[in-house]
């Protein structure tokens, strides 16, 4: 069988870089292979796909050693001397901002516009746009705005846009970053489907390594624009090498994974199985530990209780009653809120795509008024405030940081906001200077935001209000496109900010794992409803109503569950670190 | 929204749409040669100052008091209904006043006289009307969102219109609630269904 993609000798440099982004790379794809490129935050992954989709040599302009070769199973195409709109045909790309990828207004002229642009019949168009609806579940968008949607639900356009070409190659940049657990599951099965019904070959960079790797044939570890390890993912995250690797380049294997694997160290045991499902993963620890029941919580969680129960002896920060949100187009999206957090929270706000989540966050920020009903930050009245002067109270870091950045300079950047407030040289520059040292930026201070990689990115946009100094920090969706490394940076950083400075930080995430290891308080949402709101671990443990969000438990959570059915009775747990407490408490 | 710029919008609005509206009831009066201010004749931006503080002879005749009187209530009662601010309006206007006197000294070089009682009727007037309105919006029935939500069809539960002195207890357990959620983190009871809340 003829290969789809062959890749040889491949190094690539961007014309303002000064050292390859790519080196030496040598590839091959098979039709039908689904490949998981997996690697941190600005290794390469993206400039490599774009060697493949003709973006590089074609639109991005650099030094381009090597060939690229990509075949739809009849022709062969080098994509360097190959017209783009021909490999359009072949390469179907989801970019990671599905906002990049649109060019129409609506969905339905959206998913029509690639198939129209190949000339086709009305009726091939139809039936492709069908096929295209049915696989990414996106039937009740169809006559929607593309502006109107959610970011989940804009990334399953994007996926369907793609799909409506029908290419033989599909290239995925992390393309459930924006989903719920269920959507993105719902996702996966489908880029799966697409993987062995149709033959079509499936590169996807993925974070989310749990629920991906049980579909990849082949993982690629990428680093400093080099691929250094490949094979099949039993092998590659069962190598304990591999996987000394990958933590040191901020890469974290599968969850279930990770766990036997410092089990493994730790206790001794030779575990010569690879897990990649939560299933595997509770059978082969059933296997291992020995047989008994622990009753007793992890300290974190029995102080849980007691912290959320006496939350109102705390200065109140945030009251909302009673808040209505109306889109102009008639969306009701939020319904009756009445919600309190007090000062130095951190509290997580979780619910599938188009919950309301982040039209609260923009309400509280000021820049929706409330249809109905009102929110008050610090004691004032938010629709009676401008917005400068919400400014220094409420600061938001938006799921994508570009929208934060426009300045020349990360210095010019950060001391945007200072500036407007109109303070003094010295005080803008000793606030800069304290944001760039809080957020490790001070080497990147006279570089341009924009050519920083995704990950720095965020962290400018962090600091650039962080020189604000706002006493509550609203974080939508903070660990999109971001590798385990800068996820865990940048979390680890929001807390301290709560711990030191008593920041109180919101959290909007679709991450189970990330909200149940960071938040003590936990606010479910849907259908713009606050469907629950309590500490974190027992608002994990109700099952059915994580259900009926499209949510899921960690998968620290699932498998404690899962070794049930083994006889263990052990008690709910949120993070690796509280599970690793209950099997020492096991082993004792 | 300061009151600072609320006086600068209803100053802005008044002074520039007042004297819009005495052309435009001129022109009006004109066409159907039933008001003519100015018989039919040109008038200049001067000579629409000077009606305003009613200054020519014929400006204080009925026809002239009465198209005067209306153009500073139309003018006015716009510039409320843009900056909802009563008090700023009232001082918007008389601060047009004496802008009106300040343009036709300076720039035209005109004297002064302020006819009395006559030439206070149009300012008066405007904030007669300019109370009158704030006072029939204040106790006129206001349309919520729910009503406009209600005209096409979308009607939510009453209980979900409520706003709630928090923090509440779960009525079955007693666990405390910062917010008003459907189920309750401690007991996973319908806190909705309990307080006889309901479905969209």
């Amino acid at each position: 069988m003829k290969n789809s993609i062959v890749v040889e000798d491949l190094s690539f440099r961007y014309e303002i870089a000064k050292e390859y982004t790519l080196r030496d790379i040598n590839f091959r794809a098979m039709p039908g292979e689904f490949i998981l490129l997996i690697g941190p935050s600005g290794c390469g992954k993206t400039t490599f796909i774009n060697t493949i989709n003709g973006i590089i040599p074609h639109v991005l302009k650099g030094i381009l050693r090597g060939d690229v070769v990509v075949s739809d199973g009849e022709n062969e195409y080098v994509v360097r001397e190959t017209p783009i709109k021909t490999l359009a045909t072949v390469v179907g790309t989801v970019f990671q901002d599905p906002e990049t990828q649109f060019f129409t207004l609506s969905v339905l002229t959206e998913l029509a516009f690639g198939p129209e642009n190949l000339m086709l019949p009305p009726k091939e168009i139809k039936r492709r746009i069908d096929f295209a609806v049915k696989a990414t579940g996106i039937e009740h968008l169809l006559q929607k705005s593309v502006f109107d949607l959610s970011g989940g639900q804009k990334q399953r356009v994007a996926i369907a846009s793609a799909l409506t070409m029908m290419p033989k190659i599909l290239i995925l940049d992390e393309p459930t970053a924006n989903l719920d657990p269920q959507g993105a599951k719902e996702v996966l099965k489908v880029i799966d489907r697409l993987v062995r019904e149709l033959n079509i070959t499936v590169i996807l960079i993925e974070h989310r390594l749990e629920e991906v790797s049980k579909y990849a044939d082949r993982v690629i570890v990428m680093n400093k624009g080099e691929f250094i390890a490949e094979g099949p993912p039993r092998k590659v995250f069962g190598d304990p090498h591999i996987v000394d690797v990958l933590y040191d380049i901020g890469i974290r294997p599968p969850w279930h994974i990770e766990i036997l694997h410092r089990i493994s160290q730790k206790r001794s045991v030779n575990i010569d199985d690879v897990p990649l499902t939560i299933e595997e993963a509770a059978k082969i620890l059933a296997g291992i530990l020995p047989k008994k029941s622990i009753s007793n919580e992890p300290r974190r969680l029995r102080e849980l209780e007691k912290y959320y129960e006496n939350l109102s002896k705390r200065r109140k920060v945030i009251e909302i009653r009673n808040l209505w949100f109306v889109y102009p187009d008639g969306t009701v999206a939020l319904k009756g809120i009445n919600l309190d957090i007090y000062e130095g929270e951190f509290v997580g706000i979780i619910g599938q795509n188009g919950s309301g989540k982040s039209t609260l966050c923009l309400t509280l920020l000021g820049l929706y008024r409330p249809s109905h009903g009102y929110v008050k930050v610090l004691g004032k009245d938010v629709s009676k405030m401008s917005l400068a002067e919400m400014s220094k109270s409420v600061g938001m870091i938006f799921q994508n940081p570009d929208l934060m950045l426009f300045q020349s300079t990360v210095w010019n950047e950060i001391a945007f906001g200072p500036r407007n407030l109109g303070l003094p040289a010295e005080e803008i520059a000793m606030r800069v200077k304290e944001s760039l040292k809080m957020m490790r930026l001070e080497e990147y201070k006279d570089h341009t935001p924009r050519a920083l990689s995704r990950g720095q990115r965020h962290r400018v946009a962090v600091a650039s209000i962080l020189s604000m100094r706002p006493r509550i920090l609203i974080a939508d969706e903070p660990t999109t496109g971001q590798d385990y490394g800068s996820c865990r940076e940048y979390l680890e950083l929001l807390r301290r900010l709560n711990e030191e400075q008593n920041m109180t930080i919101l959290v909007v995430s679709h991450s189970m794992d990330i909200i149940g290891k960071y938040a003590k308080r936990v606010i479910v949402m849907k259908d713009g409803r606050i469907l629950a709101d309590g500490p974190t671990h027992k608002i994990y443990e109700n099952i059915k109503m994580l259900m009926e969000t499209d949510l899921e438990q960690p998968r620290v959570t699932q498998i404690v569950k899962e070794l049930k059915k083994y006889g263990f009775q052990l008690p709910p747990v949120l993070t690796a670190e509280e599970f690793l407490e209950i099997v020492d408490e096991i082993f004792r | 929204m300061g009151a600072g710029t609320e006086y600068i919008k209803s100053l802005f609005i008044g002074f520039v749409f007042t004297p819009v509206f005495f052309v435009v009831i001129n022109a009006i009066g004109y066409e159907f040669q039933v008001f003519l201010l100015f018989k039919g004749m040109p008038i200049t931006i001067h000579q629409v100052a000077m009606w305003l503080l009613l200054m020519p002879e014929e400006s204080r005749g009925m026809v002239g008091l009465v198209g005067t009187t209306l153009a500073w209530i139309m003018g006015w009662l716009l510039a409320w209904s843009r900056s909802r601010n009563t008090n700023m309006t009232i001082l918007a206007i008389i601060t047009s006043y004496f802008l009106y006197i300040i343009y036709l000294v300076s720039f035209w070089r005109i004297p002064i006289i302020i006819y009395l009682p006559e030439g206070l009727v149009p300012i008066i007037s405007s904030i007669i009307a300019v109370y009158l309105f704030a006072l029939i919006n204040k106790y006129r029935p206001k349309k919520t969102i729910f009503d406009l939500l209600k005209r096409v069809g979308i009607i939510f539960p009453e209980a979900w219109k409520k706003p709630y002195n928090l923090p509440l207890k779960c009525p079955k357990c007693g666990a405390v609630l910062h917010s008003s959620p459907k189920y309750c983190w401690n007991c996973y009871s319908d806190i909705e269904e309990i307080l006889g809340g309901g479905k969209s």
